[in-house]
Order: C-alpha cells, then structure tokens, then sequence
C-alpha cells in the first residue's frame, strides 16, 4: 500500500537551517558553545567562543561544570537558547545565565525504556519536540511523549500504535526461549505523517522482522503502509540532533543502513517517494571500509558532511572518525576531507558538525595532532585550522552555535 | 610473717600500756590470750563463755546492746582486750578492772572509723583504678594515680574488703574497725596470667606491640565500644587515616579508603582470613562492634603473614575469644526502627579441651530516616506533582529497610598433644536491603532490592613446636557458597512521595533479577621458625580459587555470559629481627603474586540463514587462560630511642591482581584487555610514636608522613566495535591501564588518659592525592589537562576529637557510669576538577561536623550495661558522597548483659 509520505518540507537540525528571508540580519555577536571532556573520573564542560577560527579555549578557571546535570553529549539538544537533556524521568531544559547552567525539570514519561538512547528518535514541530522511545520491557510497544518546550509541559504521551510480535518469544537455535523486544530503528517526520521503522528483535538472534509503516500525527495511531523489511538496522537521529536522512528535491527518503551479511558495512539506501521499503537498485557505500556513521551535517543541494567510524584497521583502537563531503542523490563522494588534510579524528564525537554560511566546521580530536576547530569551505573545497582547544582534554565532542 | 605478727603484737602492748587509768596488773588481764571457740551463740552467753575462759566477769550498759544478738567467737590465743572491742564492735569506751570484774563503759553512738592504704602489684607499681570496696556495703572506690585509697565514714565493725584491678588477681581480706578507728592496709596484688592472655595482650598490649611494630598501623581496641550500637564500619572511620564514605543508613553501600588509596585497593581479613570468601551478606558496616577485640589497619605496607594482594592497605579484625566459659548477648533498638542484636557465647571443657563458641549478629532497620532538601548543594527531594517536579522538605526514605543476620559456630580442641588449636566452623549469613536510590537522590527506586546468603565451613590448625623445637604452624582451609541477586520488581518509576510517577496502563509488569553465585575455596598456611632468639623466619601461602556465575533468574534466556574462574596464590616469606635488646626491630618480605585465570569466550560466530532470509547465530566457545607472576617486595623497621619513644619506616613494592573480567571480559558489553598489567605501587611511610606512662596518666602520640605512588590504575574506556553475537556495532566498556596517582599526606593522633576516669582523644589526616597521569589515551604530544592537578571527590582534610569521662561505683556497688562525646570533621572538597571550570558552576560536598554522645551505666562489674547514644546530635545535612544524604538525629538504647 502506497505510503502518503511526502518528501519536501522534512525539518531537519539547526545544522542546516536557512534564514529565506532576503533582507540581512542585523549583525548578531555570534557565540559557540564546545563541549569539554577531562579527567578521569571524567568531568565535563560548557566552553563557550565567539569565533570558531581563531585563539585558545580551555576549561582550566573557565566555563561551566555540567558534571552531574549533562553528562552524556550524545543526550543533548540544543534550540532556541536552550539546552534540552533527558534522564529518567527528568525533562530539563537549561539556559545558561552568567557561569552557570541554570535548569528547569518537568516530569517525562519514561517508563522502562531502553538504556542509552535518550533523544535516539525525536523531531521538532515547531517549538514541540516529539520522542519515541522503546521499552525494555517484552514485546512492548514503544511510547511516545510531545513536549511543549516553550511551555514546558508534556503536551501527549502514550503508546506507539503498532502492533506487537505475534509471540512474546522466539525459540533460538540452542533452544532457548529468547524474549522478542519491539525495537524502534527510525522516524521521520514529513508532512504531518511519521515515517516509522521498527523491528522485532530477540538477543542474539539477528535480523528478526523488521518492519515500516506511516503514523499519523499528533494522533499516533492509524498505522498504514506496514511493509516487512530486512532494513532493520536504520539510523535516523542516532546522535542527538544530527539527522542522518535525507529527502532529495524528488521526495525520496535516504538512510543509512547496515549490510546484516555480517561484514557489517553501512550504505545509504532510498526509499523512493510512495514507498516503505529500500530499492534495491540504490546501493551506496562511501568507503569500501566497513563505516559505521557518527557525526552528520546536510548542507545542501543534497550534500552531506559525513562522518564515519573508519574500521578498516582490525584493532579497534585504532579506529578513526573520518568526514567525507557526499552527494547523496548522486550517490558518490564528492571530497575526502581527511586527504586535504583533516586529521584523523581519534575521539568520539557526538555532534560536531556545524554549517556557518557555507562553511562546515568540525571539531576534530587529532591525539597528537592537537584538537581544533576545522573550517571546510564548501565551496572552495578549503580546509583551514581555527580554534585550538586544549590538547590535554580527553574529548570535545559536541558543538554548536549559541547565538 | 611471724616477725611482723610479733612486731604488730608488741605495738599492741606498748599501746595498751599507754592508755591512761589502767595498772599494768588490769592490763595484764586484759592482754591475757584467750582461745575460744564458739558460732551461733547469743551476746549474753558468749560474755559468759569468755569469762569462763579467762577468770573473769563482766558487766556493761544492757540497753546499749542487743544481748540476743548472735555472734561468732573464734579466736586462738587473742588478747582478750581485742576479743572484747570485737564483740561490742567498736563501742567500749572505757575498761575498769576490779579484781576479777571487768566493768565495761559503752558508747552510746560510734565514731566512724578510716581505712586507708596503697593498691600495688606484685612488682611494685602502683596501680592507679583499682577498685576498693567493702563487700556488703555501698563503700568503695578507685585508687588514685598513686595506687593510695581512703575509705572514710566506715561504720565500726567487721568487714571484707575486696580489691579489684583489670590483669590482676582478686584479693580480699577480713578488717575490723573500732569506733573511730583507723586502719592502714596495703595490698600487692598477683597479676592474672589467664586474664592478662585475654585481656591485656590481646587488647593493651597486643594493641601496643602491633603500635610499635615498623608497620604503619593502628591498632584499635574495640572493646571500649561494645556497650555502643555501632558497627566496624563506624569504629574504623574514627582512626587516622581511614575514611569510609557510606550511601545511606544501617547496611548501605560504602567504600573504605586509607590514606587515599579506596575500594578494590584495600583488603579485609577476619582473625588474618581474607574475607573474600564470606561473601556479600558479611560484611563491615553489619558486623557489630561488640563482637570485636581489636582492629588492626594496615596503612600501605601490608605484613606478608597476611598474605594479600592489597594495594592501599588491609584491615584485619580480632575478634572477641575468651579461654573461660562465656556469654556476652546484647540488644540496640533506635531510631527509624532500628534492631541490632549480637551474641558471642563459649563453653569449655578444660579437662578434655574442648570448647563450642557460637557467634551472631541479626540487623533490623526500615531506615526511614527524613530526607532534606538542600538546594545549596544541588540536592532536591522532589516529587512529580501535575507533570512538574516539586521539591519538599522532610520526607522520609520509603523503600529502604535492611535486614542481615550471622550465625557461626566453632569447635575447637586445644592443648592437645597433636595441636595446640584444631577448629572447625561453619557459619551462615544472609541479608535482605532495599535500593532506595541509584546513584544519586534523583533516581528514587521503589522495588529495586539485594538478597543473598553465604555459607562458609571452615578449618584451622596451629601448633607449636611443630616437629623440631621452634617451628611453629598454622593452617587455614575454607570454603564459600555466595548466592546473590538484585531484583527489581517495580513496574513503573517513583518520586519521594512513595508513589509511581505517570504510569502507563499498558506497560505490562516485569521483573527484572540478575543472580550471581560464588564458590570459592580457601587455603592458607602460616609457618614460623625461630632461627635465634632474635630472629625468625615466617612463610606464608595463601591460595583462592573462586568460581563466579552470572544468570538472569526470571529470564534463563537472557545470556549473562560465561563463568569467571580465577585462581590467586599469594606466597611471602619474611625476616623477623628484633636486635639490639629490641630496641631495633626489622621486618624484612618479599611476596610472589600469582594469578590464574580461565574463561570460556566466544572466539567464532556463524550465521545461518534461514527460509526467510533471516539469520541466527552459533556462538563458539573457547576456554581462554592465562598465568601471570609478580613479585613484590617491602620492609618495616622500627627504632626505640627511648623506651616510651620510637621511630618506624616501612616501604613496600606492591600488587593488586586482575580479575577474570578485566582480563576476558563478562561475554556480553565488558571487553576483556589481555594485555593488562596489575595495578601497582609504591608505598611508603615515616612515622613515630611516644607512649608516656606515669601513675595514671597516660599519653600516646602518634605522627605519620605517607607517600604513594600508584601506577598502571585501570579504567574503563568506552570503544564502539563489532559485535559478533548480534553482528553489530556496541559501545564496549574496556579496561586499560592508564591511571597514575600520587598521595603524599600527614596524620597525626594524640590520645591521654587518667586512669579509668578520663580519657580523651584527637586526631587528623591530610593528604594531597593528584593525577599523575601525564598523558591521555593514545596522546603523547599534549599533557593531559588534569596533571598534577588534585584529585576530586575525596575527602583531604578530615578529624576526629572524643572526650570520655567515667567513675566506678556512682551508680552503686560494682558499677559504672560512663560519658563520651564524639566529634567528626570533615573539610569540604569539591566534586570535579578543582582548577577546571568555573567557581561558581562547581558542585561541592559541603564541611560535615558531627556530633555524637553516649552514657553507658555497667553493673556488677559490667556484667549488665545500658547504654544511650545518639548520632549527629546537631543534626547536620549529612553526605559522604554527592547527593546522597544520610541519616539526621538518631537516638539508640543498647543493653548488654556479659557473663564469664
């Protein structure tokens, strides 16, 4: 059944957000905020600049201690001149007000969901900020809460109305009964519709039946277009507000998915406009390495900052992060960031891409080769180093602009 | 004897001829000896008897004396005069003699009369807190510094007195005094060789000899805190250089810390067997004071008898033995309902030498204590009210009630031809604690618990003499069953309001429980030979083997990954040296650490497809092992300047072996790093003593320097790799070696004493701890940002001051009222990095400054005792850690009753 999925009009983060109005802002002092990691115990950092391309930051007397209020870049929004975290039952969002993080908590509907995956599945409608999330619990369906920011209430809250598995267990090879868990693996919000993909999931039995299918919003309900799959392995919004879709100007949906053959490759697929599953004849890999994505940033005219665990070294800890510049339509790489000299980034960046008039900056953890901020002028396919920040912190994985 | 009784009967005489209106002929009648016995006979008939005896008649006021009054006469050539002032006790003041009659002039009321004297022993000492006391009567008192006492106010009569001094024999002796008489008595009393065994060396003096052994340790004597409610936990946190940070209340989860060095890096023995093997239900903060003799905490250097992997330091308690018959039973019930019962009971069968000792211990508390709202440190109690969150001041914990119990019996043989000591035990344990926080205040839990239970038989073997003259043996063989699970069995999340937040009707309840169940087995020897008067030689082996399970209780299915086996053999051998007439004391070891590990990991996975298209997995297995050595090294010594003063140094080389985890990994989201090396360090430490005796007094100074450098500390580094079970892409948690600490510090501890009256105390500890760790994970170029910097979230600066005050005999005969006072410090540190972040964004865990006070009344020489106590007195916001507050006021009442 053909899927009512529109493709224009997909709100994507503030990575790749557009002023449209023609007539100049007036000159605004720009602030970034980074993200600082140091210590072990580890212990974290708001550092805030008003350039990303030139001088010095550091935490030492300077920036906020958020150790004990945000401790997790991957768990963290930003919009509007608010932070936004989650932690059991705590919705906080948070401003900063002179050196410190001042925050206000509301009561969220969490119950029993999934471990580490705070703001996995969200979007925004306007100042409402729609999350779903999946139960730990067997074969339960996956809940959803609309928070009004501004307001700072839960507007709705309830449960993702899609159907459960069958039986609440699957009988593996070794006869053990394993619990079937209903997993959420992505949501895209266009058009007043969420494009939703989920699985049926058991541990250590792998690609159990993945499914997809169109809910209407804010309803959540009137599931409709529900396709089986083996796409079970989609990655929307993984890490905080870097969306990893895509929607060309034809309305096709593009995601990134795993090749479950076992070698453990991640490619992009399409979902043609009016469908709910991948075409087959859209395969696109951007390393012949086996990539894993982490930190992403459309810019435009469907390009993409790229970022990807490289594995090619067996070592694990070896692995880097490395950014291409991709057209996704066109399914081909357009620059290889690392060869105009990018270091390898041997961090674990959450959401270290930014886009600034054309321009993408990345924080980049190099080891030895120092932790800047890199510029990437897009259209001149120049990389320029910008702000140093201290090469003795353990990570600065998160940025973006404040103001 | 016969010279001094001659002496004592001239002087009688010389005094008797003195007295004024008496001829030496009416003396002469007077002093005439007279034998007589008679009991049981009125007063009448026994003058009319003595006068039989000696030719004589009496007359005396009738109304002054009760004639029917029974009374013994025993008396073998006495001087009738004495005869006399004993039967009318005191009273006759005047004699007249009138040929054969004996007038005889009453005082119609006495004169009190004085006895007075000196307590010393045998030696000569004097002995100050001797107890004086007249049996029978409401008389008695304490010896002075001087050993000296005077008993005024002493009715005329006949009387036993009695004295009583801890170490020493009993002596009693029959007095009379006359009417405003005045009695000198001295006593010399015998020192108590059984009672010194197990009183005095095993508390005093062993306490003191371990004081002045190189080793850097405190040796605590915890008997003075057995009529308290407190637990081990609560004793060693008073000593300098210990802290231990708890969660919460009665049984909550703590780390111990000495001189800086916390958790894993600090072992823990029971009578010097570790206890690994007794398990999660055994434990520090359940394990009553009362049933302890001595704690012994081990700062750094750590003796190679007790044989340990132990990085930081170790504690090992003495518990309460006694070579007699038995029973010391007890019973506490405070605040927030809390129940803490103990009970230590022996019989002995001398002749046979056999003796059945039975120990235990049960913990009751709903720790229900009143949470605080402090929004000054970040702490809010807050409850879900209308989709906000509200914070509220004074509600109490709901779910967190503890529940632990230990029972132990032991059979021992001794003094047996074959052995010394043969013992077998078993002992068996359990608990029961509700979780009601995570890791901070903020995650509220509301059917989250821990149960298990231990069961550990035990054998233990010692003699002296052991095949050739000087060698002496002690063996130690245990095993444990430790079965444990947390459980959660809430379905929906709460607030601190005891209610669910927002429930969702189709969530559906689970309940979640993982269980985990540890076998192990212990073996432990201990060889000793005596080289030279001076020296010896101590080898010490011990080996655990342990077994550890992991499963998922109401969900088999769930994989929780392979079995843990781990083998750990620690062998040290030592020189003992005490040289110079002990004035220089040497303790020389060298320790071999080794480790066995063994696990089943899954080196293949294969995926099958099935007609769907869809994949499942076989895992396959192999069992991976690995040895690995060590050795380590260290030396404690210690100088007497003088006899009262003396200087000690130890300094060790040591380990702290991995574990099967940290070399294999759990199978599931904990990678194992094979390539790990056991934490290490270096451990030094400089310390002097003064320990000043005069009369009563007594003064105890203890200062100490502390240096530690710690290498190759092992973290967690979370790494994103390929998962072969599910074939995908997991965030892992790998240990690695990374961490470098530095501690240097200062203790110090002044304690005085005066007597059983007073005794008052007051130490501190400070310590630098920083991150020598100069580089970050994989970076060679950039210093890690946290060098040198001090390490956060440790207490540096923390004191204790205590005060007792007790006198004898307040309460009545044979009693004692006893006042202490209690003070805790603790400086506030911060949470984080201090030099990094903003002043005003820092989180900090505030000066805590506690005050506790107790008064405990013993009776018939502390053969019942109550005791009041309350805890945080002022009622102070108390943490030990970031958020987690624990209790406020509380107010105990302990009564203990000991029989010997």
């Amino acid at each position: 059944m053909a899927v009512g999925i529109l493709l224009l009009a997909v709100f994507f983060s503030a990575c790749d957000k557009k002023n449209p109005d023609p007539t100049p802002d007036p000159p605004v002092e720009k602030q970034f905020m980074i993200w600082a990691s140091a210590g072990i115990p580890q212990t974290h950092y708001f550092l805030t600049t008003k350039s990303l391309t030139e001088g010095k930051i550091s935490p030492v007397g300077n920036g906020i201690d958020i150790t004990s209020q945000i401790e997790n870049p991957m768990s963290l929004l930003y919009k509007d001149g608010y932070f936004y975290s989650i932690s059991d039952n705590k919705f906080t969002r948070a401003s900063i007000s002179g050196n410190k993080l001042v925050a206000e908590n509301m009561v969220i509907n969490r119950n029993k969901v999934m471990a580490g995956r705070n703001f996995a599945y969200h979007f925004w409608d306007g100042d409402k900020l729609v999350i779903l999330e999946s139960s730990n619990l067997t074969n339960t369906k996956p809940i959803y809460n609309i928070v009004d920011t501004k307001q700072l209430k839960t507007i709705a809250t309830g449960v993702l109305d899609i159907p459960i598995y069958q039986t609440d267990k699957i009988t593996a090879p070794d006869g053990k009964e394993v619990p079937v868990m209903v997993d959420l693996t992505g949501a895209v919000f266009r058009e007043g519709k969420i494009f939703l993909m989920w699985r049926y999931y058991a541990e250590g039995i792998p690609g159990v039946r993945a499914r997809s299918g169109v809910l209407d919003y804010p309803a959540m309900n009137n599931l409709t277009g529900t396709a089986a799959s083996e796409v079970y392995d989609l990655f929307t919004n993984i890490n905080g507000d870097n969306v990893l879709t895509h929607t060309d100007n034809e309305g096709n949906l593009y995601l990134v998915r795993k090749n479950s053959s076992g070698d453990g490759r991640y490619f992009y697929v399409r979902i043609n406009k009016g469908q709910t599953v991948p075409d087959p004849s859209y395969n696109f890999y951007i390393d012949e390495s086996s990539v894993m994505p982490t930190s992403y940033c459309s810019v435009s005219d469907n390009r993409q900052i790229a970022g990807f665990y490289n594995t090619k070294d067996p070592n694990w800890r070896n692995w880097t992060i490395d950014y291409k510049l991709v057209d996704i339509k066109a399914g081909k790489v357009i620059a290889d960031l690392n060869a105009l000299g990018l270091p390898h980034d041997v961090g674990r960046p959450a959401q270290a891409v930014i886009v600034e008039d054309g321009k993408a900056y990345m924080a980049v953890n190099g080891g030895d080769l120092g932790k800047f901020i890199w510029e990437y002028d897009l259209s001149a396919n120049k990389l320029t180093r910008g702000l140093e920040a201290d090469g003795g912190l353990d990570a600065f994985p998160f940025l973006t602009r404040l103001k | 004897m016969k010279f001094r009784l001659r002496i004592t009967y001239t002087v009688v005489l010389f005094t008797l001829a003195l007295r004024p209106g008496l001829l030496p002929a009416q003396q002469e009648k007077l002093e005439k000896p007279v034998t007589i016995r008679m009991k049981g006979v009125s007063m009448s008939d026994a003058l009319l008897a003595l006068g039989d005896r000696a030719g004589l008649t009496f007359s005396y006021s009738t109304h002054l004396i009760d004639k029917k009054k029974l009374v013994d006469l025993v008396y073998a050539q006495e001087p009738l005069r004495r005869i006399l002032d004993e039967l009318f006790e005191g009273k006759i003041s005047g004699i007249r003699v009138q040929g054969n009659h004996v007038s005889i002039r009453l005082r119609e009321t006495s004169l009190p009369g004085r006895i007075s004297g000196q307590v010393r022993a045998a030696s000569g000492e004097a002995l100050p807190g001797a107890s004086v006391v007249l049996k029978g009567t409401s008389i008695g008192m304490q010896t002075d510094a001087t050993g000296g006492y005077a008993l005024r106010a002493v009715p005329p009569g006949k009387y036993t007195i009695e004295i009583r001094s801890i170490g020493y024999l009993p002596q009693t002796r029959s007095v009379s005094i006359g009417d405003g008489g005045q009695l000198a008595l001295s006593f010399s009393l015998e020192e108590d060789k059984r009672q010194l065994n197990e009183v005095v060396v095993e508390g005093r003096t062993a306490a003191r000899e371990i004081r002045e052994s190189g080793f850097s340790v405190t040796a605590i004597d915890a008997k003075k805190y057995a009529n308290t409610s407190l637990d081990v936990n609560q004793v060693l946190n008073r000593s300098t250089g210990v802290r231990i940070r708890e969660s919460g209340g009665l049984g909550s989860d703590f780390t111990f810390a000495i001189n800086g060095l916390s958790g894993r890096y600090v072992r823990f023995f029971i009578d010097g067997v570790p206890m690994e093997n007794l398990g999660q239900a055994f434990n520090l903060n359940n394990f009553p004071a009362s049933l302890v003799e001595r704690i012994e905490v081990y700062k750094g250097v750590v003796p190679g008898t007790l044989g340990s992997d132990a990085l930081g330091g170790a504690v090992n308690i003495v518990t309460n033995k006694s070579i007699r018959h038995f029973l010391d039973v007890s019973h506490s019930y405070g605040s927030f309902n809390t129940h803490r019962s103990a009970l230590t009971a022996q019989y002995k069968d001398a002749r046979r030498g056999l003796s059945i000792l039975a120990k235990g211990f049960y913990n009751y508390s709903d720790n229900n204590y009143r949470m605080r709202n402090d929004p000054e440190h970040n702490v809010l109690i807050e409850v879900a009210e209308e989709g906000k969150w509200v914070a509220k001041d004074g509600l109490r914990r709901f779910y967190d009630r503890y529940q632990s119990g230990m029972g132990q019996a032991e059979v021992n043989l001794t003094d047996k031809k074959w052995a010394d000591k043969f013992s077998a035990g078993f002992s068996y344990a359990q608990y029961n604690k509700q979780l009601q926080t995570g890791a901070s205040v903020n995650v509220v839990n509301g059917g989250r618990y821990a149960t298990g239970y231990t069961l550990s038989p035990s054998l233990s073997y010692a003699k002296t003499g052991f095949l050739v003259k000087g060698l002496s043996v002690t063996l130690n063989a245990g095993a444990g069953y430790d079965r444990y699970s947390v459980r959660d069995t809430a379905s929906y999340p709460y607030d601190w309001s005891g209610g669910f937040i927002r429930p969702l009707p189709p969530h559906r309840e689970k309940a979640t429980g993982y269980l985990y169940t540890n076998r192990s087995l212990l073996a432990r020897a201990n060889v000793d030979y005596s080289l030279h008067r001076q020296h010896s030689v101590t080898a010490t082996y011990n080996a655990n083997i342990m077994t550890r399970h992991s499963e998922n209780e109401l969900d088999p299915a769930y994989e929780m990954g392979p079995d843990n086996h781990l083998q750990k053999h620690i062998a040290a051998l030592s020189l003992n040296s005490a040289l110079l007439e002990d004035r220089l004391s040497n303790n020389l070891f060298a320790k071999y650490y080794g480790l066995y590990a063994s696990k089943n990991i899954i080196v293949e996975t294969e995926y099958i497809k099935d007609d769907e298209g869809h994949y499942t997995t076989i895992n396959h297995f192999d069992q991976k092992r690995s040895y690995s050595g060590f050795f380590g090294y260290g030396m404690a010594s210690r100088s007497k300047i003088t006899s009262a003063w003396g200087i000690k140094t130890s300094v060790e080389k040591t380990y702290r072996l991995l574990d099967g985890n940290e070399l294999f990994g759990d199978g599931l989201f904990y990678l194992g790093n094979p390539d790990l090396r056991p934490e290490s360090s270096y451990n030094f430490n400089l310390g002097s003593y003064y320990d000043y005796r005069k009369d009563a007094h007594g003064l105890n100074v203890e200062v100490g320097a502390f240096y530690r450098d710690a290498r190759d500390f092992i973290f967690n580094r979370m790494i994103r790799g390929l998962n072969p079970q599910i074939n995908e892409f997991t965030d892992y948690t790998q240990p690695y070696n990374a961490g470098k600490v530095q501690i240097k510090g200062l203790e110090a501890e002044v304690k005085y004493r005066y007597g059983k009256l007073l005794n008052a105390g007051v130490n501190f500890s400070v310590q630098h701890a920083i991150d020598n760790r100069r580089y970050n994970d994989g970076v060679t170029r950039y210093e890690n940002i946290t060098y040198k910097n001090k390490i956060p979230n440790q207490p540096w600066l923390f004191g204790n001051a205590d005060l007792g005050i007790g006198r004898d005999g307040i309460l009545g005969r044979e009693s004692r009222l006893q006042l202490d006072w209690y003070t805790q410090y603790v400086h506030w540190f911060y949470l984080t990095w201090e030099a990094l972040g903003s002043r005003e964004s820092k989180n900090t865990i505030p000066t805590q400054l506690i005050h506790n006070a107790s008064v405990t009344t013993s009776w018939l020489n502390g053969k019942y005792n109550l005791s009041l106590e309350s805890r945080n007195l002022n009622n102070e916001i108390a943490y030990d850690n970031f958020r987690l507050q624990k209790a406020g006021r509380s107010f105990h009442v302990k009564l203990r009753c000991v029989i010997r």
